[in-house]
């Protein structure tokens, strides 16, 4: 009997790897694993992140061993960050990396586009900054980006501060009159408009090329906003220089890229950087025209100056 | 390219021929029988879904990718030959696809398609995909159900790519064609005639249920790829099951494939004698990995039709582009560093119900005892 015994473990074990191997459980297996990982990523890339997240929850905790590549557990971290959920993203994000020391290189950088969410902390900019030591483009892209955000945050709080001086009581201070503020603080609000301008136009080509569409529409939006288009213009000046010459200038121009400027009868090309700086202000004048035309009930001008 | 790879491995499964008069099949073994009728069609429904990342220069992060493509392929015995070789009508049609990645989708089907409507790249693929919705082509095989020839292939694609006619937007995907079309189409496929093919043991006769066998065999290399690959299988009789009606056999299949080492490397470079391809084409490097490579097939041995393939995958994919300073393109003149993309791929495979034309959820009855269970 006890050799009957051997014998029979002996088969079952020798013939038996592939009774055990099971294989259409495995396969089946897999086949779901692919179509919810399909379905995951189509939500993700449609802009539905909650769905997406519940998807990728259940796959990382029930589909652990074909999860190779961390797809799945990098996709909650994504999810969570698309939904503003930063420090849930950030420590969905570093046990992915535990979990997945292939994404190790994936995960820094995401976690460095965290430090990009939102208000940019004191801690982040350290962070951004020590990645810039060494020497990457993209650390320096990115800590330029950071310390624009961070630029802004504190032109918008100088303004303010200059904003409570021209309001706060001073009697009993010698302090000079508010007024003088005034125009200071009016042209510190523009610079962090235009500021908050360029950020937008930054972020949107940054967000269309990660493919996030929701932050595509938001951040298109947000750079639009305050754009007016010029159709048509003319003008002409006659300008004197400090060495008494005079300078007569006219521009012509049939839209926002096709322009002709003479200047005492000698056609001009200027350069690239020039005609975008010409363009940047163009933008702003139309805009406080066409205020002041809605303020003052004047019909709406479309193009024109003199 | 996976679409020509899982047509040619579907329809192989038609290519056995011969008919014999055979004793009945024992229970723990069996023989695949080929038998063909002229004028016969079957259809067989292939899907394929792709899942992963495209990791892009940075610093773009990995964008997610699936994809879902579905196709019928029809198949009908023209004749045999009096040297009891086989002519096979092969038509490709109900193609339909679903693609995402990043903020981009793309949807396509056949059955629905209105170019009026279509527009940016779903039109741009709407019209590619319709002109080779409906391309045939034909398939010789030998009387044992070897894949010998593919003939038609290449010229139906020319004919689709051909009534784009002179869109723009499609000029450089029929010059890729034109020139690339001495490496897909006819030869490729015929290549991978040989998948299915491989899924029966090349020793003649019975084989009993637990019996295993290995293929290798080398890879067409496409200009673009950093060198040849080989493909390895393991396979094995797992059972003896009845599928839809029909008497199987059922293969455990595990394939995969990798580069040639470098010292097995051929001589012969594939871009030799192609000139026009040694701009962008001849300066990329790709390289591709598989891993996983599981499945089961099932396959009717009176018959010698595939029944039922599913088969998982998983793919690692690296392109990279090397400078060139007389590039006149700046875009493209400084290289692309390398690109990988990690796909985990599902086929399944369906014979259709030649009568309903519609492909059922397989209902297995057990004949026999086999080497593992089947979950449905």
């Amino acid at each position: 009997m006890a050799w009957l015994a051997i014998g029979t473990a002996v088969v079952l074990l020798g013939g038996g790897w592939a009774w055990a191997q099971n294989p259409g459980q495995e396969v089946d297996r897999s086949f779901r694993f692919i179509e919810r990982m399909a379905q995951a990523t189509d939500l993700f890339n449609a802009d539905k992140p909650q769905e997406a997240l519940d998807i990728f929850r259940d796959l990382a905790a029930n589909y652990p061993d074909l999860d190779e590549d961390g797809d799945a557990a990098i996709g909650i971290g994504d999810c969570l960050s698309l939904l503003g959920l930063y420090d849930q993203a950030r420590a969905a994000y570093q046990g992915a990396a535990a979990a997945h020391p292939n994404l190790q290189a994936s995960i820094v950088e995401r976690l460095a586009d965290l430090d990009l969410a939102g208000e940019v902390s004191d801690e982040a900019l350290a962070r951004l900054r020590a990645d810039a030591a060494s020497g990457r483009p993209v650390a320096y892209w990115r800590l330029g980006r950071a310390l624009q955000k961070r630029a802004q945050a504190m032109l918008t709080e100088a303004a303010k501060s200059f904003r409570a001086a021209e309001t706060a009581d001073a009697s009993g201070e010698l302090f000079p009159k508010p007024s003088m503020l005034t125009n200071h603080t009016a042209a510190l609000e523009e610079l962090g408009k235009d500021l908050g301008t360029l950020i937008g136009r930054t972020e949107s080509f940054w967000s269309s090329l990660r493919g996030v569409p929701r932050k595509v529409a938001e951040a298109q939006a947000e750079a639009k906003e305050g754009i007016v288009g010029l159709e048509r213009g003319k003008a002409e000046y006659l300008v004197r220089t400090k060495d008494g010459q005079r300078m007569e200038i006219q521009i012509r121009r049939e839209s926002d890229c096709d322009e002709q400027i003479v200047i005492n009868g000698k056609t001009v090309q200027l350069k690239p950087e020039d005609q975008r700086r010409i363009q940047q202000y163009q933008v702003r004048i139309n805009a406080i025209l066409l205020e002041a035309a809605g303020q003052s009930g004047e019909k709406r001008i479309e193009g024109s100056q003199r | 390219m996976r679409r020509l790879l899982t047509i040619a491995s579907v329809f192989s499964c038609l290519a056995m021929t011969e008919i014999a008069a055979e004793p009945a099949q024992k229970p723990d073994q069996v023989e695949v029988k080929f038998k063909f009728e002229p004028g016969r069609s079957t259809r067989l429904k292939v899907v394929t879904k792709s899942v992963g990342t495209m990791k892009l220069p940075g610093p773009i992060p990995e964008q997610k990718f699936s994809q879902t493509f579905e196709q019928v392929l029809t198949s009908t015995c023209r004749k045999i030959n009096p040297d009891k070789t086989v002519v096979m009508d092969m038509t490709m049609s109900d193609l339909a696809m679903h693609m995402s990645i990043g903020g981009f989708t793309l949807d396509y089907d056949s059955k629905t398609y209105d170019p009026a409507k279509a527009t940016g790249p779903t039109a741009f693929v709407g019209k590619m995909f319709s002109a080779m919705n409906g391309a045939t082509f034909t398939l010789t095989l030998s009387e044992d159900g070897r894949p010998l020839k593919v003939q038609g292939l290449t010229e139906s694609i020319k004919k689709a790519m051909d009534q784009l006619g002179d869109d723009k937007e499609l000029a450089p995907v029929k010059k890729m064609f034109d020139q690339l079309s001495s490496f897909i189409g006819d030869s490729t496929m015929d290549d991978q005639m040989q998948t299915f093919y491989r899924m029966s043991p090349p020793k003649k006769g019975p084989i009993k249920i637990g019996e295993k066998w290995e293929q290798t065999w080398s890879m067409r290399q496409l200009p673009m790829m950093a060198g040849a690959m080989q493909g390895k299988g393991e396979y094995q009789l797992v059972g003896i099951e009845e599928l839809n009606g029909r008497k199987c056999e059922k293969v455990k299949v595990k394939e995969s494939f990798s580069m040639l080492p470098p010292d097995k490397q051929p001589d012969a470079k594939p871009m030799a004698g192609l000139p026009g391809l040694e701009g962008i084409l001849g300066r990329m490097k790709m390289e591709m990995s598989s891993s996983g490579g599981d499945g089961e097939a099932y396959i009717d041995y009176e018959r010698g039709e595939l029944v039922h393939l599913r088969q998982t995958q998983r793919l690692t994919i690296s392109i990279s582009m090397a400078a060139d300073p007389s590039d006149p393109n700046e875009e493209t003149r400084r290289g692309m560093p390398t690109m990988v993309q990690k796909i985990f791929n599902s086929v399944r495979v369906d014979l259709m119900d030649d009568a309903g034309g519609a492909s059922a959820e397989p209902a297995v009855k057990e004949t026999a005892k086999s080497a593992g269970d089947v979950t449905r």
